[in-house]
């Protein structure tokens, strides 16, 4: 058991919330779960809403400024390097994983395999819709736009609108 | 209605040429949402090799002001 468990399990979410308020001057809502951790680093005015989870115990999760982050979302760290940049709008229900397990054995459980991590890097100014997935090693471009429920598993160029399971680009924002 | 235009139309927006016309609005047809847009946008981007600006895209409100913006583009 690793000292951020702890803390995830028996830190008070106030606690948390006034942590992040006097450490970053962002605003983190003690309906949230969020990891108190050295991992993470959050810009100045950046808004997490109610029943987000942050798990970022095992690896480094930096969220830029002014940035608003729905309610439920799930962003998961990995080992690798997660980014979100600044003026991001993460719709509610947003899931950010940047870790996969590993499954190359077929004679032992999958979740005993370890994991690997390469990390997500979203840029400034992302509108990622509701209910979307952002899968570990992708990396979305500056002024991007992701539709809600899209899964997104590669590279989003900028100022892409991009739809479905994979992402795809529909449109350029010009 | 051009059969290039009508055939972009009928594959973004899965329609029946036989109702495409010049009079077609997008409040007639119900999958023309907002994503659709961009897709039909796109779309006629590339069948005629052309780059609309972001005022130009809001403006299209049907087939006649694709028409308008194909031919204000030499592309009709």
């Amino acid at each position: 058991v690793t000292a951020a468990q702890v803390l995830r399990r028996f830190l008070p979410s106030v606690l948390v919330t006034l942590g992040y308020w006097l450490k970053f001057g962002c605003f983190v809502s003690p309906r949230a779960e969020v990891d108190f951790t050295p991992n993470v680093s959050i810009g100045r005015r950046t808004k997490i809403s109610s029943f987000c989870k942050i798990k970022a115990a095992v690896g480094p999760l930096t969220i830029g400024a002014d940035t608003s982050i729905g309610a439920g979302c799930f962003i998961g760290a990995g080992g690798a390097a997660t980014t979100i940049g600044d003026d991001c709008l993460i719709s509610p229900h947003v899931t950010i994983l940047a870790s996969n397990y590993r499954y190359e054995r077929l004679d032992v459980p999958i979740q005993e395999q370890g994991q690997t991590s390469r990390g997500v890097r979203i840029a400034d100014n992302v509108w990622i819709g509701a209910g979307a997935v952002v899968l570990d090693g992708s990396e979305i471009g500056q002024g991007a736009i992701i539709v809600p429920n899209s899964v997104v598993s590669s590279r989003v160029p900028a100022n892409a609108v991009a739809q479905g399971n994979p992402a795809k680009v529909v449109f350029t924002r010009r | 209605v051009n059969q290039r235009l009508t055939q972009v139309l009928c594959d973004v927006l899965d329609l029946d040429p036989a109702v495409v016309g010049p009079n077609l609005t997008r409040d007639e047809v119900d999958q023309w949402d907002s994503l659709n847009h961009l897709k039909v946008v796109t779309a006629v981007e590339e069948a005629f090799d052309l780059k609309l600006t972001m005022q130009e895209i809001e403006s299209v409100d049907g087939i006649a002001r694709l028409i308008d913006l194909l031919e204000a583009h030499d592309r009709l």
